[in-house]
């Protein structure tokens, strides 16, 4: 499935420099996000994300992880500290921020075309070139033949990937995404983080993917952060040394399950839920 | 876009709806030619043989000869008639004697003045083959009723022959013929108290039934037209007119039955698929409209309404100090008016028609 | 299309789909019989079936008079319902869009539901006429009920996750009404949209027995009040293939506009959007490749 890296003809999404700040920014300093009834979910989290990095967000269940992606994508506000995003602080969610979550949520009564061109439909910029936009990215995520299609019709992996097109439509320089392959399985799950390197690659924009499997984490990123349980903090920040393009069988590599042991220990801090066991992802050979 | 087109039919129809729930109602086909009044009259039942004056009037011209174009509001019988005139969405209306007389007491208006039928509708009734000869009978018996509503008309009766309510058990059967015949065979009840229309039902339909209602209950008027003052000043015209109509088609009944029968077929079908109880209904209604007096058709007489009236003070309806001045509830004074036309030539309209 | 509606007419998918709902007559005419013949229920309260058909018959084929009644209760019914919907989604927006209305109208809604309607009905009376509209009132206060609850749980109840990626596509609040949540309802509202079809048959029956020229229900009172229960029952029949008829056309309205739970309108939907693309730019009719991958 993996195709050259070069596409032709294919339009790059957006990118102006954002005023007062390069294009592609994440900066999070001392968040903190306490909700109604006194949990505290993200305990002064620090981190900076520039222009095309890959970042991977890993911890346990419960730890914030989402939470913090939330805040980052302003559908939260913050309690404390301060996120800004292409320089400016976030208070709402952007339109030059993108979202990916677990569930693909598309609406049942659109095709795939239809549902990968939401985006434009709702900012009033539904025309042509959208339209041609919209095919050529179902072709990128491998879904050329199914653009008619509902959702109903559609296996849970291709409705990501419809979802992934979604996401492409709007031209950002920041990409968020929430687990978003938790929900199709394991082969199909490795299928789709490869296409979504790839379309990564592509866009130079900079991506933050929040997972609890380590060796994905490691796997995509070039650098993981390492969040604790709750209260989430960061334990440890591991930068990924591997060169790009990332290849599936980098996982046997010693220096690869080196990284892992680290970033188990890191998650280890006060008492491991169900992180998915460091070996499960590793597909030797 | 197929979205958009269903919200539109959608869209059309509760508009077209709504219009016509508040649009002008044109549902029945209220005659009237240039220069004909129209007068809404209110009875309790939809056209029916029962109150056959109405169509006769209607198929043999008539009214249209009086210049009424009249606009038939019909209610069921559990609404209250007199309501409709307090509303002004009657301009008269054919209601019980008790309802105008507890209209009045409350200090209402409204007024008799012209009652078609000189026989009550309503009455007690036993098996043909029961042990029971008259009301006095009924003693430590079951009585079926019609509705919660007959109950006064039974303790009324009782107490004017001399029977304790409190020895007669009640029961509510309702109007259910076949229900009504059953509950008699069956001996669960022992006499019906109801309407004259299901007697001859069940009569019509092998039911044989012995009426033994006392004679000065029987004798109450069954359905007198009311009417406010005030609508009487302002539509007298149109009011005589159309009394004048029904006295004349009322005749007709009393002395040419056959055409009565032809314009009830044709005008109310549904009423004789039952053949025998179409022809029961009919001779019944002729019946009820025998009048007192052939020259004074609808006339309203003092003597049966203080009867009424000391029905409901016997049956505790109405207090002995809230009772109504008879005199006041009634208006004799269009009766002649109504009655001043020619028996000869309206015989003569009848048999043209049918012949 | 022809080729469709053949195949759909064909015999054996006739016999398939119509045996069931027979064979279950076939049992309770079976059951009504038997009860009949062990005199559990009188003859003169429910009649043999065979006399309702006869009856039936008569009424529809050689006389005609029913056919006034039947336009006046369709009518009734319809507009009824339509009246009635269309106050039920008028209120219901506004109180899913605020928990105020929603508070104010609730109790409203409830108590007109649980009103006898003959208590009530001289209001109505005086409110609209005695003509057809107390009826077509009547109707659409019965009516009303079902649409109001299910379109405000359909609004109500909106995908949250789909709530909140139109949010963070920066949708307005407008834009979510429309594009979500109007869509979103529709498999709820047409549930009561279905139930309200046969209440407003109900309701406008009810409405001639409170005060009527003509209808149904009229024709039901006559036939009853003269004995002549069989074409009572013929009259009962003729209201429930007008039940069946109406529930039917509502049926059929949701397969359209809810097109996204039935897969045969999908598939034909996807094919006819890739035919119509194709067209557009110009290449040959391609067929959409076979569903699930």
């Amino acid at each position: 499935m993996l195709r050259p890296a070069e596409e032709e003809g294919v339009e790059q999404p957006g990118g102006v420099d954002a005023p007062g700040g390069a294009r592609g920014t994440i900066a999070v300093r001392d968040a903190v996000k306490q909700f109604e009834g006194g949990v505290l979910a993200v305990d002064h989290v620090t981190f900076e994300a520039t222009d095309g990095e890959f970042v991977s967000i890993v911890g346990p269940s419960g730890c914030g992880k989402s939470t913090l992606l939330r805040l980052i994508a302003g559908l939260i506000p913050l309690t404390d500290g301060q996120i800004a995003v292409n320089g400016v602080d976030v208070t709402e969610p952007r339109q030059d921020v993108a979202l990916m979550f677990q569930r693909p949520t598309l609406l049942p009564w659109r095709t795939a075309l239809e549902n990968a061109l939401l985006p434009p439909k709702l900012s009033g910029k539904r025309d042509g070139a959208a339209e041609r936009r919209a095919y050529e990215l179902l072709e990128l995520v491998g879904l050329e033949g199914f653009e008619h299609t509902y959702p109903r019709h559609l296996s849970g992996g291709m409705q990501q990937r419809v979802a992934l097109a979604r996401l492409l439509m709007v031209g950002v320089d920041v990409l968020l995404l929430d687990e978003p392959f938790a929900a199709v399985d394991q082969l199909t799950r490795e299928r789709l983080n490869f296409e979504l390197l790839r379309v990564h690659e592509r866009m130079s924009a900079t991506a933050l993917l929040v997972t609890h499997n380590i060796t994905e984490a490691i796997l995509l990123a070039d650098r993981v952060i390492v969040m604790t349980p709750r209260p989430g903090k960061i334990a440890d920040v591991i930068d990924v040394p591997f060169e790009r393009p990332h290849v599936q069988e980098m996982v046997a590599e010693r220096e690869f399950q080196q990284l892992v042991l680290r970033a188990y220990q890191g998650l280890q801090g006060t008492g491991v839920d169900d992180v998915a066991d460091p070996k499960a992802g590793a597909h030797v050979g | 876009m197929l979205r958009l087109k269903a919200v539109l039919v959608v869209a059309a129809v509760a508009l077209f709806a709504v219009g016509a729930g508040c649009g002008d109602d044109d549902d029945d086909g209220g005659g009237g030619g240039g220069g004909s009044q129209e007068l809404v009259y209110n009875l309790p039942t939809p056209p029916s043989a029962l109150f056959y004056p109405a169509l006769v009037a209607e198929e043999l011209g008539f009214f249209e000869e009086e210049g009424v174009s009249p606009k038939l509001a019909p209610a069921a019988e559990e609404i209250s008639a007199t309501a409709f005139l307090d509303n002004g969405d009657a301009d008269v209306s054919f209601a019980d004697v008790d309802e105008i007389i507890l209209a009045r007491a409350k200090g209402g208006e409204h007024t008799a003045i012209f009652s078609p039928q000189h026989t009550n509708t309503a009455g007690i009734v036993v098996p043909d083959d029961s042990d029971i000869q008259d009301i006095s009978g009924v003693e430590g018996q079951k009585v079926g009723l019609e509705s919660e509503d007959s109950t006064r008309f039974l303790e009324a009766m009782l107490e004017s022959e001399g029977v304790d309510p409190g020895s007669v058990d009640t029961a509510v059967v309702g109007t259910s013929g076949p229900l009504i015949a059953k509950t008699l065979e069956d001996g669960e009840i022992q006499a019906y108290v109801g309407n004259a229309s299901d007697f001859t039902a069940l009569s019509a339909n092998g039911v044989s039934l012995r009426n033994i209602t006392p004679e000065e209950a029987a004798a109450i008027d069954g359905n007198p037209m009311a009417v406010l003052p005030d609508t009487l000043e302002q539509k007298r015209e149109a009011i005589v007119g159309f009394l004048r109509a029904w006295t004349k088609a009322q005749y007709v009944g009393q002395v040419n039955r056959e055409v009565v029968e032809q314009i009830a077929r044709k005008q109310v079908p549904a009423e004789w698929r039952n053949e025998a109880s179409g022809e029961a209904a009919l001779d019944l209604a002729i019946d009820l409209m025998k009048s007192d007096d052939p020259e004074r058709i609808g006339d309203v007489r003092a003597d049966v309404w203080t009867t009424a009236q000391d029905f409901l003070v016997s049956a505790g309806v109405i207090e002995e100090d809230e009772k109504i001045d008879i005199n006041e509830a009634l208006d004799d004074s269009l009766i002649q008016e109504i009655n001043d036309w020619d028996r000869e030539e309206v015989e003569r309209v009848a048999e043209e028609y049918s012949g | 299309m022809s080729a469709k509606v053949a195949h759909a007419l064909s015999p054996s998918r006739l016999a398939r789909r119509l045996w069931p709902p027979l064979l279950f007559l076939v049992l309770l005419v079976g059951l009504w019989e038997l009860a009949l013949a062990v005199d559990y229920v009188s003859e003169s309260i429910l009649p043999h079936p065979k006399d309702i058909v006869v009856s039936f018959y008569e009424l529809v084929i050689e006389e005609s008079f029913i056919w006034d009644d039947v336009a006046a209760t369709l009518w009734e019914s319809v507009a009824g319902f339509g009246l009635g919907a269309a106050l039920g989604l008028a209120l219901a927006i506004p109180s899913g869009l605020s928990p105020v209305m929603r508070q104010m109208l609730g109790p409203y809604a409830v108590a007109l539901q649980v009103t006898p309607r003959i208590a009530i009905a001289p209001l109505i009376i005086a409110w609209a006429g005695f003509g057809y509209n107390s009826k077509i009132w009547i109707a659409a206060i019965i009516a009303f009920f079902p649409v109001y609850v299910n379109a405000l749980t359909g609004i109500l109840t909106v995908d949250e996750d789909a709530r909140e990626m139109f949010r963070s596509l920066g949708a307005s609040r407008w834009q979510m009404f429309t594009h979500l949540m109007v869509p979103g309802s529709l498999p709820v509202l047409f549930a009561g949209l279905k139930t309200a079809a046969g209440l407003a048959l109900v309701g406008a029956v009810v409405g001639e027995f409170i005060s009527a020229e003509r209808g149904l229900g009229v024709l039901v009172q006559q036939f009853s009040s003269q004995l002549a229960i069989a074409d009572a029952f013929a009259v009962i029949l003729m209201l429930m293939f007008l039940g069946l008829l109406l529930y039917g056309a509502m049926e059929w309205l949701e397969r359209t506009t809810v097109f996204w739970l039935h897969d045969g309108r999908l598939v034909a939907r996807s094919r006819r959007r890739a035919a119509r693309a194709r067209k557009k730019s110009g290449e040959a009719p391609l067929k959409q490749r076979p569903v699930g991958a």
